[in-house]
């Protein structure tokens, strides 16, 4: 241990008199990480963002399907689902996706059922009037609107209508409510002209969360038409997707990994002639082979660990304090009205751990045929040169 | 195949250590086919100096292999919530049966690459290697061994199916079942106790013994103690250990101890017991080597050390397992 | 006897085209306080037979004992404790490590040993007082003067408390006055108790006093045993 510690002592002072070459390798090596780092945190934050999302959605939602197509559903389908046991409340809902030719964007539009609740991150109030209407801010900020301005959509039957905007959504809620207009539901019935014995799907509360799987099923049985949706498989969905996200682009960060340890093999390999005559004089002088290679095991742990220290911090920092400016438009494909992130800086440790395994074991197992390489020098070689 | 960040890392750190296995087999064949002892060529020399490169590709080896252990439980318990009904790692690991599998080849694995490199160790302390030949075909063994892990650990996560779904722990370890686990958990707490304690005890008696007695028979009566109560150990986290750290009464899962949310108090309880297992072996293996005159000096001084080592050990593993039996609240069995 | 060599053969390249034979067949005996001059020409296999003596390579044939044990097929780490725990090497270039400061310098060779870094400072420092250095102990190796250089390269070989001091052409690169101050060094170490072991072409070290017994290397052969 002592010994160890002694070598250990020698390495930290060996790297620092190779400043020159070190410093370019650590910054490569650093920047890899951040690379690595920026996808592994952005999609964890991503995912649990979505997460806590959904711990307001209901558990479980009843479509109707038409062919393999969703299709409206009859709102006597919410009296039969909530007869079952087990079922708190079924809720029929009304809501659709609308396009503005104006904005060139997709919004959400949500009927509203009871506008006395009370609901957090909303300025404002939700609509109570037919001509009322609450709007995420992203909606907001494209038409530069405030509580009391107008919003002018244009309906089923391709008349104008306008809405008093009554409340706005806070940006802290952004994710759900970004693209959302909520108005109260009988108004957007007209709006959609929709009839008044269907609506879009169910959402169904269940009180007991084991109970979802058999409640799926039992939902089937008594209503074959329909596809219930529970909230864990969306969960898993979103879970999926962001894997398979944070899978791709990590794909190509790994490229950048591998690129990076044939750096760290040449440089390895290719060590100076004063190196090779410092490793001839230290096995001259009573050194063996194992000593050698642990000095080289050792540089190589302090560099990747400062590499590993400052890869990680300037990850955080682009993700968390810049918003991941270099990786959103590879995300952003999806939506127009992409939510801005506002990410919780969330630091798992599961995240660290994956991420030192990725870059720091490579590194290690790339100088390690190397090391043994310079580091088997005969001592006789110092009383040659 | 689930693109997540983790299988990658753990399927890459996999294939890595298989590579420097083969490198590392490669040479000592080399070594098992050339070594002349008593030769002087440059041939011999290159030899000599191969056996440190073996040397440190398994000690990457094993190094990896701790960590990649760590790092497959943290996995296979932070993609749960992709299995319908799975509730923590159990889940994960139920999904296909492969997944039991790959958890007992690495440790498996494990304890082999651990005893490679401190049976290494030994032998380099004498003038003349006698264990020169056993440890390169021991080497050609582990080789194969990281291999079917590789395999084990490719075929586990490629077989999982996000939409599979998978019972939790409660149904897992729940009485009713039929799988490995179930029957341990099915184990009732009297019954494994009535195993651990006796075990244990027995365990000290020996150690303690050994570490008197320079008596030959004692370390093998310890190195089959050892195993058994290693055994008898998981058995007995997964039945009534458990319980008392998790102050549940039904919750049998042996991984969430691994959890942030319960201090991360399974790692030192693990450590402490393989730890304690692997160096109560030691003594036991080591034994038969005494006739080599040149390694009989250094077993002898290792002796003490493993033994003290294992006792340590266990030591850690039985306080924080017992702790919560002594000072919880809760109570598993009702006095009487 | 400290060190003994029977029919030591050191042949490079075996079975190559450019196959050298460095050593042929050398037998000598070196006693325990023994200051030895090594003779002959280069390429005469001087460095060779020193390097064999000092446990840094091992012979093609024959066998080198020190200290009554046969140290020819020992493993490395062996021959590498060996070195570090009874032998002391001044060489022909200084060989210091240029940016490591002076104390670090002489630490190297303790550096893998048991010892702790306080007590390899303390021994450190107490050879660089005596060799008169101990106020350039933090000063970087490429800073000091040839002279300064040589001294360290000296304690350097020192703090090992070594039994058998071994010298390349430890004169080959200093001037009169420097090779003067060398032998008095050599002379109080010898005077201490040390065996010396020196390879050298320059008189002025084969015909000082202090050396007692010189051998004359020809074409990897003993030319002949002189005693003075």
């Amino acid at each position: 241990m002592n010994r160890q510690l002694k070598l250990l002592e020698y390495a930290l002072a060996g790297l620092t008199r190779r400043k020159g070459k070190n410093v370019a390798l650590l910054l490569v090596y650093a920047f890899t990480i951040a690379a690595l780092g920026s996808v592994l945190f952005l999609t964890d934050a991503l995912r649990s963002e979505a997460r806590q999302t959904l711990d307001h959605a209901p558990e479980m939602v009843v479509q109707r399907i038409s062919a393999g197509r969703h299709e409206l559903i009859p709102r006597s389908y919410a009296t039969t689902i909530a007869q079952l046991p087990g079922v708190r409340q079924a809720t029929p809902r009304v809501w659709g996706y609308y396009y503005d030719a104006l904005v060139r964007a997709n919004f959400t539009l949500m009927g509203v059922t009871e506008p006395e609740t009370q609901i957090k991150d909303l300025q404002g109030q939700l609509p109570a009037a037919d001509n009322e209407c609450a709007v995420g801010i992203g909606i907001a900020d494209i038409f530069g609107a405030t509580i009391g301005d107008s919003l002018v959509l244009v309906d089923a039957h391709g008349k104008n209508r306008v809405f008093a905007i009554s409340g706005i959504f806070s940006a802290h809620s952004a994710l759900l409510t970004h693209d959302l207009i909520l108005m109260p539901e009988p108004a957007l019935r007209a709006f959609f002209n929709l009839d008044p014995t269907v609506a879009t799907d169910i959402a169904v509360s269940i009180a007991n969360p084991r109970e979802i799987t058999t409640l799926a099923k039992k939902v089937r049985y008594h209503l074959p038409d329909t596809r219930p949706i529970s909230r864990s498989e969306i969960l898993h969905t979103y879970d999926s997707i962001f894997n398979w996200r944070s899978g791709m682009m990590f794909a190509v960060s790994v490229a950048a990994l591998i690129a990076f340890c044939i750096l760290a093999w040449d440089k390895a390999t290719g060590i100076s002639a004063d190196e090779k005559r410092e490793i001839g004089i230290l096995k001259a002088v009573g050194w063996n082979t194992g000593d050698v290679m642990a000095i080289k095991f050792w540089e190589g742990l302090i560099l990747s660990l400062s590499a590993f220290l400052i890869g990680t911090i300037a990850a955080w920092l682009h993700v968390f304090v810049l918003g991941a400016p270099a990786l959103t438009p590879i995300l952003k494909g999806w939506s127009v009205l992409f939510p801005p992130f506002s990410l919780q800086p969330v630091t798992d440790p599961y995240q660290i751990l994956v991420l030192a395994f990725l870059t720091i074991a490579p590194y290690l197992a790339c100088t390690l045929i190397p090391a043994w390489k310079t580091a088997v020098t005969a001592p006789e070689q110092a009383m040659r040169s | 195949m689930i693109l997540h960040p983790g299988i990658l890392a753990l399927l890459g750190g996999s294939l890595l250590s298989v590579l420097l296995l083969i490198k590392a087999s490669g040479l000592g064949l080399t070594i098992l086919l050339r070594w002349d002892g008593t030769s002087s060529s440059e041939q011999q020399l290159a030899l000599e100096h191969k056996t440190w490169l073996i040397s440190s590709l398994l000690n990457a080896g094993l190094g990896f292999q701790i960590v990649s252990g760590v790092l497959f439980l943290a996995t296979v318990e932070a993609i749960h919530p992709l299995f319908v009904g799975a509730m923590c790692a159990t889940g994960t690991l139920n999904a296909n049966l492969v997944g039991w599998l790959v958890l007992l080849v690495k440790g498996l694995l494990f304890f082999a690459a651990a005893l490679w490199v401190i049976f290494n160790r030994l032998d380099q302390r004498s003038e003349d290697a006698p264990l020169l030949r056993p440890k390169y075909l021991a080497l050609l063994l582990i080789t194969p061994l990281a291999f079917l892990d590789l395999t084990l650990q490719y075929s586990f996560f490629s077989g999982l199916h996000p939409d599979i779904i998978t019972s939790c722990c409660g149904s897992l370890f729940s009485e009713q079942g039929q799988s490995v686990l179930s029957e341990l958990a099915a184990l009732p707490p009297v019954t494994a106790m009535a195993l651990f304690f006796p075990v244990i005890a027995i365990y000290y008696v020996l150690t303690l013994c050994c570490l008197r007695s320079q008596n030959a028979l004692l370390r093998y009566l310890l190195f089959i103690t050892v195993i058994v109560a290693f055994f008898i150990a998981l058995a007995a986290i997964i039945s009534f250990i458990s319980l008392y750290l998790y102050q549940m009464p039904s919750h049998h899962c042996p991984f969430d101890l691994l959890q942030a949310h319960y201090n991360y108090i399974g790692y030192p309880l693990y450590a402490g017991l393989f730890g304690g297992t692997l160096f109560g072996l030691l003594p036991g293996l080591a034994a038969p080597l005494q006739h080599h005159p040149s390694l009989s000096a250094h077993i002898d001084q290792l002796d003490r050390h493993w033994l003290w080592i294992s006792l340590i050990g266990m030591t850690v593993f039985l306080a924080i397992a017992l702790w919560p039996m002594l000072f919880a609240p809760f109570t598993l069995l009702r006095s009487g | 006897m400290l060190l003994k060599t029977e029919h030591l053969s050191k042949i490079y390249n075996r079975g190559r085209p450019d196959e050298l034979t460095a050593l042929n067949a050398v037998s000598l005996e070196v006693h325990t306080g023994e200051a030895i001059a090594l003779c002959g020409p280069s390429g005469s296999g001087k460095t060779t037979l020193l390097s064999l003596l000092a446990c840094m390579s091992r012979p093609t044939s024959g066998q080198v004992w020190f200290d009554g044990k046969s140290i020819s097929r020992l493993p490395e780490r062996f021959l590498a404790a060996l070195r570090r725990d009874h032998f002391g090497y001044i060489f022909q270039q200084f060989n210091l490590i240029r940016d490591l400061s002076v104390i670090d310098n002489i630490s190297i060779p303790l550096l893998p040993g048991t010892l702790s870094p306080q007590q390899i400072r303390k021994r450190g420092m107490s050879v660089l007082e005596q060799l008169d250095l101990a106020d350039k102990a933090k000063q970087k190796a490429c800073q000091l003067s040839g002279g300064e250089q040589q001294r360290v390269a000296i304690a350097r070989a020192l703090i090992g408390n070594p039994q058998v001091i071994i010298a390349d052409e430890p004169t080959a690169h200093l001037d009169h006055s420097l090779t003067n101050d060398l032998l008095n060094i050599l002379s109080a170490l010898h005077a201490g108790g040390a065996t010396l072991l020196i390879a050298t072409h320059d008189p002025a070290i084969y015909h000082h006093p202090l050396i007692q017994r010189t051998i004359t290397l020809h074409n990897g052969s003993l030319a002949d045993l002189l005693a003075p």
